[in-house]
């Protein structure tokens, strides 16, 4: 098992560094390259969203970012203390609805949930903790 | 994000290199809006190099579609890996985008 992890600011410009971990990750572990694409855009979808919506104030905030590979799955791990905040529980977005009509909000956590295997959600001492988990 | 500007008679070429996420995503917005703000421009953006793309990125081109349609000009979607196809189909917007297999059909049926 390889793990890795950062600890990022909550500004946009911090994801440049997650797409570097992955980078590592896939070398270090040789992961396939259709894995790496659905991490590089999960990860974009929950991280911008804590960035850009998870905060009440204006002050600067750490975002942990653990992920971990062996022989058969990737785990993702993200730690923040914003808003509490389940991303589970957002509704899925109705996709027959025309796209003018359509709130692109959800877009993001329904590839989430359709990219991933499995996707936890825990609140404990004032931060939220998503764990994610795709199998090879 | 690289955009590159290929014009090719009528129609102009974007060359999408990289990924286009959420902190890039402006630079792509800001590019269609200054090239949609004068009627009738034909945009075939060429996705071959495009390593991933976030939810992000399709509200930019959702937003690039209206431009087009609000300045009567068009834009069009080619060279798309397997993995973005199958966002475009997870998103629902297979059939919202006029998607080309290759640049050369793009550009054929845009002229």
């Amino acid at each position: 098992m390889t793990t890795l992890q950062i600890t990022i600011r909550n500004q946009l410009s911090e994801l440049g560094r997650v797409c570097d971990l992955v980078s590592t990750l896939e070398r270090t572990c040789h992961l396939p390259a259709q894995l790496v694409f659905d991490l590089n855009v999960v990860l974009d979808e929950l991280l911008s969203n804590i960035i850009n919506y998870g905060y009440n104030d204006k002050l600067p905030h750490e975002i942990g970012v653990t992920l971990s590979a062996d022989d058969a799955a990737v785990e993702v791990r993200i730690d923040d203390d914003g808003k509490a905040f389940n991303p589970l529980a957002a509704p899925e977005p109705d996709l027959t609805l025309p796209l003018t009509e359509r709130p692109i909000g959800g877009l993001g956590l329904h590839f989430v949930r359709k990219l991933m295997d499995d996707v936890h959600y825990r609140r404990e001492d004032n931060h939220n903790h998503m764990f994610l988990k795709k199998k090879f | 994000m690289d955009i590159i500007e290929i014009p090719s008679g009528r129609i102009t070429v974007l060359e999408i290199k990289g990924r286009i996420d959420s902190s890039n995503s402006i630079d792509l917005s800001n590019r269609l809006r200054a090239l949609y703000s004068k009627p009738g421009v034909l945009l075939l953006l060429d996705l071959q190099g495009l390593e991933y793309i976030t939810s992000a990125g399709f509200r930019t081109l959702l937003i690039g579609r209206r431009h087009a349609s609000s300045s009567g000009g068009a834009l069009a979607l080619c060279g798309l890996s397997d993995k973005v196809q199958d966002l475009f189909s997870m998103g629902g917007f297979k059939d919202n985008f006029t998607i080309h297999a290759t640049r050369e059909e793009g550009l054929a049926q845009l002229g």
